[in-house]
């Protein structure tokens, strides 16, 4: 089936999924990343991704927003294939929030800059209107005391919570999170995954990549887990978590719970 | 895993023969730039105090030359810069065609000497075109360090860490709109340094155009030893006023460098 | 004992011969001003001062060792005592006389002015507002300095490079001894036909060899020897050879 096909034959409703991955490939050189991915995620959906580390989770998600260029099979974000050159990739990706494990925050703008950058430039927003938008979400994020610093002032947990206020500064309607933790001292986790089940709460459309399995747990609609460039198992998080039916899902959760 | 190979690139070492750049750290009061701008503005005054025949003479004859190598270093560092960002994004660049060409143009001027170029656009050229002796040194000069210049650029803005680029185009910025936003505003400040002192070399490398009759300081040294055979004397002010010179640029582009370290912890 | 004798003598005469043998001077040549030096198809400097050196040195019994220095320097060159003789086309200035011993002249020259083919002047006040070129350092440039005429005055490392520029169009007259003119208008094959001596000054310039201030000995030897040349008909001969005149 083509891309095309699959288009025409989605309907305009809005019980459009948000995300349609088909038979997605990717090589890293010979190496297949990812083999035959194929995921269907509605909209509200959140999705948790787990698995070991090379088992092709990050690169599935950033193959979402097009940081890395699939090789065979398509990706729909809200029916509109993020391959295709009539679709602009730029204006499809303000519609897709992201967030790095490295937070990757601006080092030479201060926070507030930070957030407002994309929808001044992008969104044409004023500078008052796009100030005044930041500072509510840094009030969400729990710093809206720091917007006036850089970064680099900042402690890991807060530099994460920056980078999430600034990928909603442009009001995405799906939010993609790359182990937006694994890189945090253990202490400042928590404060990073409050804001996660904060917005999960109020209905984002959310896929994360994560360790954290307690945030599964709680937050998750559905749980995949990924090895060796598939999905091997999916499901209820519940019910992979108590009675995974797949050795490799088994082994794996042995080993970090 | 595969978002562990960034970072690998971020250490890049530029060798130049420029002056040293102080690093704007330096709080003491006597460090080798201070030793150096002491020894020299002292000397001078006082060769031009005690013996004001001839060092006066030779310091009152220079202005003029001054003046020449401050307007075509000038003109050189305005026309190097731009060119040299140029051809750093060529460098860079996806585009098979944009990046050929880049890469050629620094291999081919970086392998001939800018004296030959400076003959050559003057002297050779003028069969097809005649410029005068200042705009072919110009010319010369910029095509040089334009192509220097190409390599700080290419490198420093590999320097910035790739997740940058991916956190603006994440954003939804395009190609243009990071490199202005992200990572240019980024890589000005490990590229400040090198440009700095690919300047002062320029400056210094500005004496090669007396051999085009131009009179920058150099030349006006020359053109008194010429007269007067005071070869000691002149090329001890001649190299008295390029190493002050040197200095103050140098600690100019340091004092602009600490500017540009302001989002820095402490 | 005898032999002890004989062997002290036989010691004596090698080194008193060594010491007789003729003594050899370094000569600095800047040969880039034909035809009183230049290089010749062998990278050799060749010329009128470089031959009447040589005719020197054999009259005055001395060997000579001919080397091309930059004309910039090479006054620095005799001063520091790298080399001894500056045989150079140098005029005798009141100003070099101050630095450097001279000795008796060898050889009138005027300066000359050239122009491209077809132009004309009638006096040094008519370059008034012009691009004028000379080699640095020589006494073409000290003439227009001296003569107060207001030209844009530019100095080329050699006389070559702006007669070059003046083909090129980009300077309007060079001034130069008188000889080396001479050899760019009429026998140097790609500046011949285009460019003429508009002007030659009526003052006389007088060439001499340059040796250190002080070196009162080698200016004796150079004078014996400047004469001695003059006198067996040498001189003659070499004007011929480059000057062409009888």
């Amino acid at each position: 089936m083509t891309q095309s096909d699959l288009s025409e034959h989605m309907p305009e409703a809005s019980a459009e999924p948000a995300i349609v991955i088909d038979h997605v490939w990717k090589y890293f050189g010979s190496l297949p990343a990812l083999q035959d991915v194929c995921l269907t995620i509605a909209p509200g959906e959140r999705v948790v991704i787990i698995g070991p580390s090379g088992s092709g989770k990050s690169t599935l998600l950033r193959s979402i927003n097009r940081l890395e260029q699939i090789d065979m099979g398509s990706i729909l974000v809200q029916g509109k294939n993020i391959q295709s050159d009539e679709n602009n990739i730029n204006e499809m990706r303000q519609n897709l929030g992201m967030v790095f494990q490295q937070f990757n925050l601006f080092p030479h703008k201060t926070v507030l800059q930070n957030i407002t950058l994309a929808p001044r430039h992008l969104r044409k927003l004023s500078r008052e209107e796009a100030e005044t938008r930041a500072l509510t979400l840094l009030k969400k994020v729990g710093i809206s005391d720091k917007a006036n610093v850089y970064p680099s002032m900042l402690s890991g947990g807060q530099q994460q919570r920056v980078a999430i206020a600034r990928a909603l500064a442009m009001q995405p309607s799906i939010m993609l999170f790359d182990e937006p933790t694994s890189a945090l001292d253990p202490e400042m986790v928590g404060e990073v995954l409050d804001v996660m089940v904060g917005l999960a709460e109020e209905g984002m459309t959310m896929i994360c990549v994560t360790h954290e399995m307690g945030f599964a747990r709680t937050v998750a609609d559905r749980l995949i887990f990924m090895d060796q460039g598939q999905i091997v198992e999916m499901g209820k998080p519940e019910t992979l978590f108590t009675s995974p039916r797949h050795p490799r899902l088994r082994q794996f959760l042995n080993q970090i719970l | 895993m595969e978002d562990k190979k960034e970072g690998s690139k971020a250490n890049i070492v530029m060798v130049t023969d420029g002056a040293s750049i102080p690093d704007p750290r330096e709080w003491r009061l006597i460090n080798a730039w201070s030793i150096a701008l002491a020894g020299a503005v002292c000397a001078l005054c006082m060769l031009c105090v005690l013996w004001p025949e001839p060092y006066l003479r030779i310091l009152l004859y220079l202005p003029d030359g001054v003046l020449i190598t401050f307007k075509i270093t000038l003109l050189a560092i305005c026309c190097a810069v731009p060119l040299g960002l140029i051809t750093g994004l060529g460098r860079i660049s996806r585009n098979r065609c944009i990046n050929l060409l880049a890469s050629t143009y620094v291999e081919v001027i970086r392998g001939i000497p800018l004296l030959v170029q400076i003959f050559y656009i003057y002297y050779a050229l003028s069969r097809f075109v005649q410029v005068s002796g200042i705009t072919s040194a110009v010319v010369a000069i910029s095509f040089c360090y334009g192509a220097y210049m190409g390599e700080v650029f290419r490198a420093g803005i590999s320097a910035i860490n790739k997740g940058q680029t991916e956190a603006a185009r994440s954003l939804g910025f395009n190609r243009y709109q990071t490199m202005r936003l992200v990572v240019l505003p980024q890589a000005m400040r490990t590229i400040l340094p090198p440009v700095g002192n690919e300047c002062i070399a320029m400056l210094k490398d500005t004496s090669l155009v007396s051999i085009m009759a131009v009179p920058d300081i150099m030349q006006r040294a020359r053109s008194f030893v010429g007269t007067t055979y005071l070869y000691f004397e002149t090329y001890t002010m001649v190299a008295l006023l390029y190493l002050i010179i040197t200095l103050l640029l140098s600690k100019a582009v340091s004092i602009m460098e600490s500017r540009l370290n302001y989002y820095d912890a402490k | 004992m005898l032999r002890y004798l004989l062997s002290a003598i036989m010691a004596l005469t090698l080194v008193s011969s060594q010491v007789w043998a003729a003594e050899t001077y370094v000569v600095a040549s800047d040969c880039t001003w034909p035809p009183m030096e230049l290089l010749d198809a062998n990278k050799q400097p060749v010329g009128f001062d470089i031959d009447f050196i040589r005719a020197v040195g054999k009259a005055a019994g001395f060997e000579v060792d001919v080397r091309n220095i930059a004309w910039d320097g090479i006054f620095g060159g005799v001063a520091t005592g790298q080399y001894d003789i500056v045989a150079a086309a140098t005029t005798i200035t009141e100003e070099r006389k101050k630095q450097f011993d001279f000795s008796d002249p060898y050889y009138e020259v005027a300066q000359a002015v050239v122009l491209p083919a077809g132009k004309s002047i009638k006096a040094l006040a008519d370059l008034k507002g012009l691009k004028v070129g000379g080699q640095i350092g020589t006494t073409g440039i000290f003439v227009m300095r001296k003569s107060g005429v207001n030209v844009d005055l530019k100095e080329y490392d050699d006389v070559g490079l702006a007669i070059q520029d003046m083909i090129n169009g980009r300077l309007d007259a060079v001034v130069c001894d008188d000889p080396v003119a001479l050899y760019y208008v009429n026998k140097k094959t790609d500046t011949a036909g285009k460019i003429n001596i508009a002007l030659v000054t009526e003052e006389k310039e007088y060439y001499g060899f340059t040796v250190k201030k002080g070196r009162k000995d080698l200016v004796e030897k150079l004078n014996r020897g400047i004469k001695e040349v003059r006198a067996s008909g040498e001189e003659a001969r070499l004007l011929e050879k480059w000057m062409g005149k009888k």
